[in-house]
């Protein structure tokens, strides 16, 4: 059978500041894959992700980036996150004076209108959120204090995960979730993503570092350099660039 | 229940904890003296268009923690006057107004630190809308024998478009040389990056705009120790928000 086709992204381009970050990404996420991008400094991940999440920073040249099969460039940010698609920001806002509970609350409720669904009670979401508080171990505690406001980097990171958990898209970009995360806190990240992996979502792992892979095992590992998908492989490639680096793969790509 | 604030002189007893919860609904003229040892906290809440003066003298080692809210539509002046005229006295303010079309909010916050070892703690939150302007002077004084001093002001101000207008006035005039004392003063806009952050969990924009504007001033909610008027403030302060 067809796997159902969450993101499919074609000769995107995109500029910043009128510089062209992205010259020309094909990228395709099936359900149930994991996806790890990979690259050097400055090859244009974070602007992929936010591109595809709406960031308003960043322009559209050409190109196109459909999900589930609806045009995602022309829909607001925030219908973008309602039809599931999720973000896990590289450096998480701090929102001082809206607590967490408030926030994500009104997060989930407007999702869920946006499906036709009920509100949740507050008894209803409390119980939801203690179970995904749990399941990255995040303190109940930080519920009722502001948005990441005095979280450490751990806790910022982990919070991602549990508005991931608690929002559960369709398809979750993930942002350098790993960079600055000592092992026990990538372990928890970890686990999170996991338990979140399923047949019936797609998941994209931004990531510098080969040992998140250790953890979440990609089905798919890709190189970005300078705005372009130059190679993709399987985790035996993360592993190679690990002990090798990009190099090789840039001189293969400058070569040609 | 919250009582109307009338024109008078008040008195917290000598060693008395107290929490007092007021409207401000008329211009009135108030005068407390806060005793020897006694703790109080005050909580004043603007109802209209109105020019007040307040005035608190603390005694030795008492205790004044003043929140005063002004969301009210209309143009309204409240000037503050703190005396800390024996040792050992603490005073802790937190103030927000909002002011919109057409109108004009003044907060006149002055604080006397007579003796030594006083301390003063003030925030001063103000959030500007359409063409309104609003206006915080703090003038923090320390006499020459007020010596150990600890003064620390605060200004901190969210203008929601580009007509509003706030003018932050810090005004330090110290006379003691072994002092701590420090001010800050900010004005600046709803940060888009907090915007982005909560659209791209499903948030639309107004709805986060709103909830940015909301958690600015509930900062000052939080200070409040009274469960009921906390309530009532924080529906003043809703309520008017959706109007701007």
């Amino acid at each position: 059978m067809q796997k159902e086709i969450i993101l499919n992204v074609e000769d995107l381009r995109a500029s910043v500041e009128g510089k062209e970050i992205l010259q020309g990404i094909n990228f395709k996420v099936a359900a149930g894959e994991v996806h790890a991008i990979m690259g050097p400094n400055g090859s244009g991940k974070s602007t992929f992700a936010s591109v595809l999440a709406g960031n308003p920073k960043y322009d559209h040249i050409s190109g196109k980036a459909e999900y589930m099969g609806k045009d995602i460039l022309d829909m607001s940010i925030e219908d973008r996150a309602r039809e599931g698609l999720f973000l896990g920001f590289q450096y998480p806002v701090e929102i001082p004076g809206v607590s967490m509970s408030n926030f994500m609350r009104l997060a989930v409720n407007e999702q869920r209108k946006y499906r036709g669904e009920e509100p949740l009670t507050a008894a209803q979401f409390l119980k939801l959120m203690r179970e995904r508080a749990a399941v990255v171990e995040l303190d109940a505690k930080l519920m009722n204090r502001a948005v990441n406001s005095g979280f450490s980097g751990g806790e910022k990171k982990r919070n991602e995960i549990f508005q991931m958990a608690m929002l559960q898209p369709k398809l979750a970009l993930l942002d350098e979730t790993d960079s600055g995360l000592d092992i026990d806190a990538l372990r928890i990240v970890a686990t999170g993503v996991n338990n979140l992996r399923s047949e019936e979502n797609g998941i994209v792992l931004i990531t510098h570092y080969q040992r998140l892979l250790d953890y979440i095992v990609p089905d798919y590992v890709h190189v970005l350099y300078k705005g372009r998908i130059i190679y993709s492989g399987d985790k035996e490639l993360s592993l190679k660039l690990e002990k090798e680096g990009y190099d090789w793969l840039i001189k293969e790509y400058e070569s040609k | 229940m919250a009582a109307e604030l009338k024109s008078g002189e008040m008195v917290v007893s000598q060693g008395d904890k107290v929490v007092r919860s007021y409207l401000m609904n008329e211009p009135c003229d108030v005068s407390v003296v806060v005793e020897q040892g006694a703790q109080c906290v005050y909580h004043i809440l603007c109802g209209g268009e109105l020019q007040s003066d307040v005035k608190f003298v603390l005694k030795k080692d008492s205790c004044l923690k003043l929140i005063l809210v002004d969301v009210a539509r209309g143009t309204s002046q409240v000037n503050v006057n703190i005396e800390l005229a024996d040792s050992g006295a603490r005073f802790e303010f937190n103030g927000l107004y909002i002011v919109g079309r057409g109108e004009r909010k003044d907060v006149v916050l002055d604080v006397k630190h007579l003796v030594a070892d006083c301390y003063s703690s003030e925030l001063m939150k103000g959030i500007a809308a359409e063409d309104g302007v609003g206006r915080f002077h703090g003038r923090i004084y320390v006499a020459q024998d007020a010596q150990r001093t600890e003064a620390y002001q605060q200004s901190r101000n969210l203008l929601l478009n580009n007509s509003a207008r706030i003018f932050t006035e810090p005004q330090l005039e110290i006379y003691a040389d072994d002092v701590k004392c420090s001010h800050g003063a900010v004005v600046g806009q709803i940060e888009d990056e907090a915007v982005y952050y909560m659209r791209q969990r499903g948030i639309d924009e107004k709805a986060a705009r709103n909830l940015l504007t909301e958690g600015f001033a509930s900062e000052i909610v939080w200070q409040i120790e009274d469960e009921q008027y906390a309530e009532q403030v924080h529906d003043a302060i809703e309520e008017r928000l959706s109007e701007i």
